[in-house]
């Protein structure tokens, strides 16, 4: 089966400091990766270094194609605009990407359709960015604390969403929540 | 299923103006320097004529300024709202880029406009050439523009952004300052046509230079 | 042991050269052209450092250009240590220039179009400091202000090379390669000391690309040792192999 993302020997410094370093992984459809570790051991750098988000120190991430149409990516201290309606903000990605659409019943944000960003919970947010982060059918999926600031509908749709992802994708969330992660194949603690 | 590159242009277009006309506090803020500016100018030179060297810089002078608090909030706010990363993942950097200066470039022309007919309203200034003060406000418009979004965009991760991205901006600004006073003060009625063509013309290939460079020098900085 | 050697010899020629220099200047017969033809050997000095500033402030916009594309921290090293020395030589010209300008033409400061180009250049060195010194990732400070760079370059070549030289600008500064202010000894003592000004500043330089390496260094050596805390074995998720296929890596 081909791996859907690579990673050989990845890293990240700040200063003499290394957060993580040497850290390889291979990914194919049907995994989900489960990051762990406790505060500032660089769970959300790593996450944001395999979204293409960052520029790491040392090491390689491999996707095939354009990594804003292989990979998915939805984090809990990602902003949305503040003015933009979430069928705006979906249009917008559509428009950027070349494609996707989404039903907003599914992430259960049809009744704030219209409501611009700032209005929104930050539950609803939450939910908006794994819909833009799901749109375009990504192989690869990368969550950071998706459930942090949802109720139990919520982890519902996150759960829903991880599920299909691993039909013909697959999953890396990022977490600490001890109820995150439980189908997970793959477990990996950034401080051991 | 990749878009064009002008298709992305227009989308980031799209959603600097959805956001500029709902979130009219910025707008307003500049359009209101931009007023008491020239209002102030009026005073300054009450019951004076204005000879076209003075005028020339006096407004050039008010749109620099219009400029540096304006534009360069465009690449700020990504970061002072926390949506660089939602950015970043759906677009690409020269769409970024290119998109903001667009926007940027519409919002600056009207203010120069309105600058315009608002100081030759409330000023002794008169229009001798208005082909090369066009030609020179077009380019000062480009001009202003390239300049300040790319200090924007270098400025936007750091600390202290918003007064470094003036500081930064204004030592970029400085060169077109020549360019374009000598182009607006010939067709306000002072100097030689044969000199401020060339400095209009020259105005417009900076502009269109920096705008055409900016997106390289962004993305070299974007993901880092 | 090598660097300190060449620092040591350096150090000597230039305490050799450098009184010599001195003397000459004050030895050479006063050029005619000037106003004030005795008072004008400040040129001996503020043409050279002119000179040479603008080759560093044109260095640090390449360095920073091999950095942007390699992202090789030293070359971020050399792109700083160029604009340090072009500041310093640059501070120097318009210092040298003002009293040039206060015996030539009786005020230190009259917006003459090279003085106040050259100004505008260290207002640019300024915003790159400036700049440098809001960030504390070493590789966000070298990427920004290496775009800064980029983007000065076309207002640094504008405003040394074409401002001062269009045909509506009038400055009072003296062309004195091409309307022959200089005689032969005069120029002699010129290029002597263009060639010693310009091998301080190239020493300059290279100690102070040295510093930065070995500080860089130092920093890489602590980040090693700060890694042997934790487990030095890689951490592999599932072993992977990279076929040199397609796909888009960072």
């Amino acid at each position: 089966m081909a791996n859907l993302i690579e990673a050989e020997n990845l890293g990240k410094r700040y200063g003499s400091r290394w957060l993580f370093r040497r850290v390889s992984l291979s990914l194919t459809a049907g995994d989900f990766l489960v990051i762990r570790g406790a505060n500032g051991s660089g769970k959300s750098t790593l996450a944001r270094g395999l979204a293409h988000l960052i520029e790491l120190t040392e090491g390689k991430v491999r996707v095939d194609g354009d990594p804003r149409l292989a990979i998915g990516y939805a984090a809990l201290d990602m902003a949305v605009y503040p003015h933009l309606t979430p069928v705006e903000h979906l249009e917008m990605a559509a428009e950027l990407r070349g494609a996707g659409s989404v039903d907003l019943d599914r992430f259960g944000l049809e009744s704030c359709r219209n409501t611009r960003g700032q209005g929104l919970s930050t539950g609803q947010r939450m939910r908006l960015k794994i819909a833009m982060a799901v749109q375009v059918n990504p192989p690869v999926l990368i969550l950071d604390e998706p459930g942090a600031s949802l109720d139990d509908a919520g982890r519902a749709v996150v759960e829903e969403v991880v599920r299909t992802q691993r039909q013909s994708g697959c999953v890396v969330v990022a977490t600490n929540d001890p109820r995150e992660g439980v189908e997970a194949n793959l477990e990996f603690r950034l401080d051991d | 299923m990749n878009s064009g590159w002008m298709t992305e242009v227009l989308a980031v277009l799209r959603k600097e103006a959805r956001v500029d006309v709902r979130d009219l506090g910025s707008l307003l803020t500049v359009a209101l320097f931009s007023g008491v500016t020239i209002f102030a100018i009026s005073v300054a030179s009450f019951n004076q004529q204005l000879k076209g060297g003075i005028a020339a810089g006096l407004l050039w002078v008010a749109l620099l300024f219009a400029a540096v608090i304006g534009q360069p909030r465009r690449f700020l706010t990504e970061e002072d709202q926390g949506t660089s990363d939602l950015l970043r993942l759906l677009a690409r950097p020269h769409a970024i880029f290119w998109g903001k200066c667009l926007m940027g470039i519409l919002e600056m022309a009207v203010t120069a406009v309105a600058m315009t007919l608002f100081f030759f309203l409330l000023t002794s200034a008169t229009l001798k050439d208005p082909g090369l003060y066009a030609l020179g406000l077009t380019g000062s418009v480009l001009a202003l523009v390239g300049a300040t979004s790319i200090s924007g965009a270098l400025a936007a991760s750091a600390r202290n952004r918003s007064t470094l991205a003036a500081a930064v901006a204004l030592p970029l600004l400085v060169p077109i300052i020549f360019f374009g006073i000598a182009s607006l003060r010939t067709s306000l009625g002072e100097g030689l046509p044969e000199n401020a063509w060339p400095a209009a013309w020259g105005l417009l290939g900076y502009g269109i230079a920096s705008i055409i460079t900016g997106p390289w020098i962004f993305s070299a900085v974007w993901r880092r | 042991m090598r660097a300190l050697k060449s620092t040591k010899w350096m150090a000597i020629l230039v305490g050799i050269f450098m009184p010599i220099a001195t003397v000459a200047t004050f030895m050479a017969p006063p050029a005619a052209k000037f106003q004030q033809p005795d008072l004008a050997r400040m040129v001996f000095w503020h043409l050279p450092c002119a000179l040479v500033s603008s080759v560093f402030l044109f260095l640090a916009p390449y360095f920073a250009f091999r950095f942007l594309r390699t992202t090789d921290i030293k070359w971020d090293i050399r792109a700083v240590a160029a604009m340090e020395l072009g500041t310093l030589l640059g501070i120097l010209t318009l210092l040298t220039g003002m009293l040039f300008a206060k015996t030539q033409w009786g005020a230190w400061w009259n917006w003459d179009p090279r003085q106040s180009s050259y100004l505008m250049v260290m207002l640019f060195a300024a915003g790159y400091f400036a700049l440098r010194s809001a960030f504390s990732d070493n590789e966000k400070r070298a990427a920004n202000s290496g775009g800064y760079l980029m983007a000065a370059l076309l207002p640094f070549f504008f405003l040394i090379f074409v401002y001062p030289r269009l045909p509506q600008v009038v400055s009072l500064h003296p062309n004195v390669i091409k309307d022959g202010s200089f005689d032969a000894t005069y120029k002699g003592v010129f290029y002597m000391m263009l060639v010693l000004i310009g091998v301080v500043a190239a020493w300059l330089y290279q100690l102070r690309v040295r510093a930065g390496t070995l500080e860089w260094d130092f920093e890489n050596q602590n980040a090693e040792l700060d890694n042997r805390h934790r487990s030095a074995t890689p951490r592999v998720v599932r072993t992977i192999s990279l076929p040199d296929q397609g796909g888009t890596t960072s």
